[in-house]
């Protein structure tokens, strides 16, 4: 809101420099944004915040001015001259009537009509304070209008009285498909949700909106009717929204103008009226006010050790009393430890003992309570994570980037693969920013895929990025998303490396990861890596899930980019569930410190056995002093028969105890190959 | 005789190992070779020793001799190794041209962590050494949660569909982590000192400074004897050391949330000019009751700051967008 200082002036008395008062007013809680030099004035801008539509007004900063300079808000002039008849003989209620139909929406309306008014240019000092904060010049009437409601806070609107189809005003919803021609040249069509200001034949203006143009006061007009009123908050808000007609009138109504203020605003508009021009005011006003619409608000207690608990700082009572006063709260009893207060009806946001407590810190200062240390105290170790942040340090040990992707997806966009990680339908988001981002994600595959691809199509070679982040994933019977830790990884190379190999790495992290959970010895036992036959949405023929049991905790395979070179590898995890069953517990084990005995055997097999089968026989043969198993390499190729395949392994032996011999082993080397051309028709590769 | 030549071979094999092991330049492992397999060696004297003994055990000792010979000859291999007098296999390839020592290194592959995770694990541990521990909660939360509990009466703009991402029924996108606040007091009883770090979202028009998702750090303590002092000293110790910049100011500036009152904005004054960092203020005594805790007992602050902004502050990045865009030029530059 712009706010001229010199018109600040009109309120108060301001001797400061404009610096300092651009000051107070943003550490009371009118931020001051910039401040424009306007001639021989200031104008500042001030952030408004919604609890404040006092603050809407010249007025009502001037009022919080005089407060903090500790000056008295000088009294505003309201007077006028009245006829009680015109020259026919008629009076206000003979000339006009206004009946309210809604007053669910409408608290209050007040309508005074003027007469023999000469619609002319305004005087300069009124175009200079509309033309300081950005408002234009269009007649003396509309002028003081918008005058009165920059400088109180209060909306008016004046009718050409002679340019209305009858002389009762109507206060009703709007029929549907009513058409309505706004002041701003602007057509709409209104709904039965609208509440309109009608005459005898159409709507002359949406309340707390916008006039009519058809019965705008222009240089003909010579009879005026000027309507002040009050309309509730929420229906307003919704016409302007729905019409996409919004005013600085609907702009205050939106926010709770003053309940009092209709009637000062309107006798306001008069005395200024007749103080620049020749006109006639009649007597008078008609009103409509809802039952009990301006019962006084209830008191409201304060007490000081309160108010020291809340601020840390205790404030004098005299202090308390004056801030309060000087806000326009009444002081109604209690004394100084309890005091009693009733706030001004502009301050619908004051019901409790905390929002005066506000008011007291805001006047005095936040920014001034003395610190004040809070005692020690220890956190408990948090271990999942501890182990999410072991997990991140493996990837970006491992030559990842980390990635900050958006928890929205696409419903159509490797639709596969999201289904493979959650069948349930995805969460719908009614009104995305983007089109691609209408639902939830299911994976973090698709969004980290998408930023593979502007790498490499920006020229970046290789990639290799991480996210750890949520998806969101639908169960029957749960009536909200169910939100899982996910890790995902990408691998991207313009140049393709052995397919096997490219596998390799990216199953390589999920390894690395399971390896740094340590899950418990059940859940590894039951988590095993299986081909996907499934279409999943990666390459068919060279993707693994991990399978847990009936869940799927993770998915390795190559994702062709369109139009990307070389190959893309990926693979997912779902983390948090792993972490659920991760058991680190570091203990010693003893170890044998004695020299032991490797042997690389290769094998040619059929190409339809897999490693995880080999290893297995090699588990099974329960070898003495058997070791572990190590996989080195797969060939294919001339020297092996077409179907069939080499793999080159080597097991280690050793023994708690002493050092074992090449010999000792020889037989157990022997009894294994058996096995494996017993099973799998294996013979050593010569 | 053969007891006594155990002993000696063990002992000779001993020694050497022991005298290969501590040598320390080419010409001391020299001497030790000499002295062991050299024509007046140790080994050579045991084994002019092997006539002496009964012709059934020469082989046997003669073979032990013999490995005892090999073990000490591998020894001094590796220390031979070890000490640069052996040119290995690839360097004698090399032989004649000395290594170029001025070539660059060949650096592991290195990756990094966002810049916008840095940042919040830098916030979390500096809240954690004041006390505060991490809370979590979801990113779909109800109404409940996201307004009514947090003080924000039905007809609240803040509350618009065209303000919001709402899916399904009564269900949306958090606005803000203040969400977590709730969650926390509905299920565990004051004393609290919690931060919750996470994503919120608000459908604004994306710019430089704008996204409509983002990252938001929430505090809420609740004690006994909570003022807006210790609100303040709190967000003043975090930023000091979270920027450990002498020349840095913060200010509580009067604001409006209906979560807290009173509320304030968190201005920064950092390199030259002041920034917004979030919002703070006293738990709203209505907060505080909707999850039945005695506002007259307990009291308590609140902070939201915004992870991003700290972010583009810390690094000098002028534009919100990059750090979503996760290109490779960018993200490297955080390693």
């Amino acid at each position: 809101m712009k706010v001229s200082l010199d018109w600040l002036r009109e309120h108060v008395d301001i001797d400061q420099p404009v610096e300092d008062v651009a000051h107070r007013l943003t550490m009371c809680g009118l931020n001051c944004e910039a401040i424009e030099v306007h001639g021989d004035d200031h104008v500042f801008e001030l952030e408004v915040t919604s609890n404040r539509p006092d603050h809407l007004g010249h007025r009502g900063v001037a009022r919080e001015l005089a407060c903090l300079l500790n000056r008295p808000l000088k009294p505003l002039q309201t007077d006028y001259p009245e006829i009680e008849k015109d020259s026919t003989g008629k009076g206000l209620s003979e000339i006009t009537s206004i009946e309210v139909d809604d007053d669910d929406r409408c608290g209050r309306y007040t309508a005074r009509v003027a007469l023999d008014v000469d619609v002319s240019e305004s005087p300069q000092w009124l175009r200079k304070r509309l033309e300081s904060i950005g408002l234009r010049s269009i007649n003396l009437v509309v002028d003081l209008t918008n005058y009165v409601l920059m400088d109180l806070g209060q909306p008016l609107h004046a009718f050409d009285l002679d340019r209305l189809d009858g002389e009762e005003l109507i206060i009703r919803r709007a029929s549907y498909g009513e058409n309505f021609a706004a002041i701003d040249g602007t057509q709409h069509t209104l709904d039965t949700d609208d509440l309109v200001i009608a005459d005898a034949s159409r709507a002359v203006a949406v309340a707390g909106v916008m006039g009519g143009a058809e019965t705008e006061v222009g240089s003909t007009t010579r009879r005026i009717l000027l309507e002040s009123a009050w309309f509730d908050p929420v229906p307003v808000r919704s016409t302007s929204r729905r019409l996409g007609l919004a005013s600085d009138s609907s702009y205050r109504f939106e926010r709770r103008v003053d309940i009092d203020a209709a009637d000062t605003a309107s006798r306001r508009f008069f005395h200024l009226l007749c103080r620049e021009t020749d006109c006639k005011v009649l007597s008078g006003c008609w009103e409509a006010m809802r039952d009990g619409f301006l019962d006084p608000p209830a008191e409201v207690p304060i007490r000081l050790d309160r108010t020291e608990l809340i601020l840390g700082e205790a404030v004098p009572a005299a202090e308390l009393n004056r801030v309060l006063s000087a806000l326009g709260f009444h002081h109604t009893g209690g004394d100084d430890a309890r005091s009693l207060w009733v706030p001004p009806t502009w301050r619908a946001d004051c019901t409790r003992e905390i929002d005066l407590i506000e008011e007291v810190g805001r006047i005095h200062g936040l920014d001034r309570v003395p610190d004040r240390q809070m005692a020690v105290r220890v956190v408990p170790e948090d271990r999942d994570a501890g182990l999410v942040e072991r997990v991140k340090a493996l990837l970006e040990g491992t030559g990842h980037h980390e990635s900050l992707t958006f928890s929205f997806g696409s419903e159509g966009d490797h639709r596969e693969l999201e289904e493979w990680w959650c069948l349930g339908d995805p969460w719908v988001v009614r009104n995305p920013v983007r089109t691609n981002e209408g639902v939830l994600r299911r994976s973090l595959l698709p969004g980290l895929l998408s930023c593979v691809r502007g790498n490499r199509l920006h020229g970046v070679e290789s990639v290799r990025l991480f996210e750890v982040a949520r998806v969101f994933h639908r169960r029957d019977g749960v009536d909200r998303p169910v939100e899982k830790i996910h890790l995902a990884w990408v691998h991207s190379n313009a140049d393709g490396s052995r397919p096997s190999e490219a596998y390799r790495q990216v199953r390589g992290i999920a390894d690395a990861v399971l390896e740094l959970l340590r899950l418990g010895t059940e859940s590894r036992s039951a988590s095993t890596w299986n081909p996907v036959s499934t279409s999943c949405g990666l390459a068919g023929g060279s993707c693994a899930a991990l399978d847990f049991f009936s869940e799927r905790l993770g998915l390795v395979g190559a994702a062709p980019l369109d139009g990307v070179t070389g190959e893309t590898w990926c693979g997912e995890l779902d983390l948090g569930t792993l972490i659920g069953h991760s058991e680190v517990k570091h203990r010693y084990r003893e170890f044998s410190r004695h020299p032991g005995v490797r042997r690389d055997l290769n094998i040619v097999v059929e190409e339809s056995v897999l490693w995880r089968d080999i290893a297995c026989e090699v588990d099974a043969a329960e070898m003495g002093n058997y070791e572990g198993l190590t996989f080195l390499d797969v060939y294919r190729g001339k020297q092996v028969t077409q179907g069939q395949k080499s793999v080159t392994f080597s097991v280690a032996f050793r023994a708690p105890d002493r050092s074992l011999t090449h010999e000792e082993v020889d037989e157990a080397i022997e009894d294994l190959m058996q096995r494996l051309s017993g099973r799998f028709q294996a013979r050593l590769r010569t | 005789m053969s007891e006594g030549s155990q002993v000696d071979l063990d002992t000779i094999e001993a020694a050497a190992l022991q005298a290969i092991e501590s040598a320390s330049d080419a010409s001391s492992l020299e001497s030790v070779r000499v002295g062991v397999l050299g024509k007046k060696g140790t080994l050579k004297q045991v084994l002019r020793s092997l006539g002496t003994l009964p012709q059934e055990q020469r082989a046997s000792f003669g073979a032990r001799v013999n490995r005892v010979k090999e073990r000490v000859e591998s020894a001094l291999g590796v220390a031979k190794e070890r000490l640069g007098t052996e040119p290995s296999k690839t360097k004698r390839s090399a032989a004649g041209s000395a290594t170029d020592v001025t070539l660059p290194g060949q650096k592991p592959s290195r990756g990094s962590r966002h810049p916008v995770h840095q940042v919040a694990s830098r916030m979390i541990r500096i809240f954690g050494n004041l006390g505060f521990q991490v809370a979590d909660g979801p990113e779909v939360e109800d109404e409940w949660h996201n307004f009514t509990g947090l003080n924000i009466p039905v007809d609240h703009i803040a509350r618009d569909p065209a303000e919001n991402f709402y899916l399904e029924d009564d269900l949306l996108m958090r606005s803000q982590t203040s969400t977590v606040q709730v969650r926390v007091m509905e299920n565990t009883p004051p004393p609290l000192r919690i931060i919750a770090p996470g994503k919120v979202f608000r459908p604004d028009t994306v710019d430089a400074t704008h996204s409509y998702m983002f990252n938001q750090l929430e505090g809420l303590v609740v004690d006994e004897g909570m003022t807006f002092g210790h609100l303040k000293s709190t967000l003043l110790t975090f930023f000091q050391q979270l920027l450990q910049d002498d020349g840095m100011k913060l200010r509580l500036r009067p604001s409006f949330f209906p979560f807290t009152e009173p509320s304030a904005e968190v201005d920064l004054y950092w390199r030259g000019g002041w920034m917004e960092m979030g919002g703070c203020g006293m738990v709203d005594p209505n907060v505080l009751e909707s999850v039945g805790i005695d506002p007259e007992r307990w009291t308590g602050f609140a902070f939201g700051l915004g992870i991003e902004r700290v972010t583009m502050a810390s690094f000098n990045i002028p534009d919100i967008r990059y750090l979503y865009e996760n290109d490779v030029r960018f993200l490297q530059q955080f390693s």
